[in-house]
């Protein structure tokens, strides 16, 4: 289901997968994997407010391949984050991903203040801009939890992104939230969209991997 | 009319695209009613459709403008939008691989895009009707052009017929057009 590093390595991904690594301050990041001709296997994430970035991943991340996925559609889905590297994006950090993150074009559209998205709100909008959605939306709880987390957040963003930005972020505390184990498990799924009943024992199961690897300093 | 007609630089009201094989891509809009028959006349027994293919005797030379020319027949020049793309070698790639590689498959995402961007859904629809039934096109180049285009699928006409023609078209390939175009 998941494979570990340095046993299984990350370069062994069946040219896209999705990968995991716990932080050092307790939360989960995520991102994609995928193979790219032009440079090697990349890891593409969006690390932090208007940082997206594209790069070799480290060891510290456990992985998958996306299983619901056929081999034709990891080649295009691969061809896609290609393209995705060589826009470049600048994505802001948000809670809210409702709506259309990507225009008819396919590019980011600039959000409104305040919107923005997460590392793992990222992974479900690339894909779902190509028509692959890997969750039901719908179905996703809003939690008690997830509004702690958000204002931990907030604070952090107070470092680095501007005042307004923030501001206008207060207003979706409360949103829901996607998780990364929760996102990690909707691509170990054959079926899609995954509902968050079909995924919860998985992202508990990956939570339970994350922890006995530890955190990575960043 | 005779051949002085085509002769002379004929401004061509619709999009056009060239591919390396050698064949021309029309688009045929709402105002090509002139156009098919100019050339219904030029070519003679040739019935010209939306998709019709003729030799290309010459490539672009001088811009945006293409030349021309069906074999024992006439030739005539037509001038492209500055903005067109004027190959389609992004769609039809040249690979003896059954496999697009990742750089032909980026460039077919791109192309549908610039397509889009340029807000030429009608042209779309007719390139996409193309390729998701054209014997030349590969599953791979299909299924990348068809998911390139979905975020404006609501303004592409024909959508739903266009993806009920590729997975028909991936069918009789005996591929899983199914999962390949789920979501679409």
């Amino acid at each position: 289901m998941l494979n570990r590093p340095p046993a299984q390595p990350l370069n062994a991904v069946d040219v896209i997968g999705l990968a995991i690594a716990r932080l050092s301050h307790g939360g989960n990041h995520i991102g994609v994997i995928y193979q790219s001709t032009a440079v090697g296997l990349t890891l593409a994430h969006l690390a932090w407010h208007h940082d997206l970035r594209f790069e070799r991943p480290d060891d510290k991340y456990i992985w998958l391949d996306l299983a619901p996925l056929d081999e034709m559609n990891k080649r295009v889905s691969a061809a896609f984050f290609e393209t995705l590297r060589n826009e470049h994006p600048n994505i802001p950090y948000g809670f809210d991903m409702r709506g259309e993150c990507f225009d008819e074009s396919g590019n980011f559209i600039p959000p409104p203040l305040g919107k923005g998205l997460t590392c793992a709100t990222f992974v479900l909008a690339t894909f779902r801009a190509h028509g692959h959605h890997l969750v039901d939306e719908e179905t996703w709880p809003t939690r008690a939890e997830d509004e702690i987390w958000q204002e931990q957040i907030l604070q952090l963003l107070t470092q680095s992104a501007a005042t307004e930005h923030i501001q206008a972020l207060e207003n979706d505390i409360g949103a829901k939230r996607y998780k990364p184990e929760e996102v990690a498990a909707s691509g170990i799924r054959m079926s899609t969209p995954s509902t968050f009943d079909d995924i919860k024992q998985l992202a508990d199961g990956i939570l339970r991997e994350l922890a006995e690897v530890g955190p990575w300093q960043v | 009319m005779d051949q002085d007609d085509f002769e002379h630089d004929w401004v061509f009201p619709h999009r056009m695209d060239v591919s390396s094989e050698g064949f021309v891509f029309f688009s045929i809009g709402e105002a090509a009613d002139r156009f098919s028959r100019w050339h219904v006349g030029l070519v003679g027994d040739r019935t010209i459709s939306a998709s019709t293919q003729m030799v290309v005797c010459g490539y672009p030379d001088a811009g945006p403008e293409v030349r021309l020319l069906v074999p024992g027949q006439y030739s005539a020049r037509a001038k492209l939008p500055a903005s067109a793309p004027t190959n389609l070698t992004w769609l039809f790639p040249e690979t003896e691989s059954e496999q697009s590689s990742q750089a032909q498959l980026v460039k077919a995402i791109a192309g549908i895009r610039q397509l889009v961007a340029s807000n030429s859904f009608d042209f779309l629809r007719q390139l996409l009707t193309y390729v998701s039934t054209a014997d030349s096109a590969k599953p791979d180049i299909m299924v990348a052009a068809l998911r390139a285009a979905n975020t404006a699928r609501r303004k592409i006409p024909g959508w739903k017929n266009i993806i009920e023609n590729a997975r028909n078209a991936l069918r009789d390939r005996n591929l899983d057009a199914d999962r390949l175009l789920k979501g679409l």
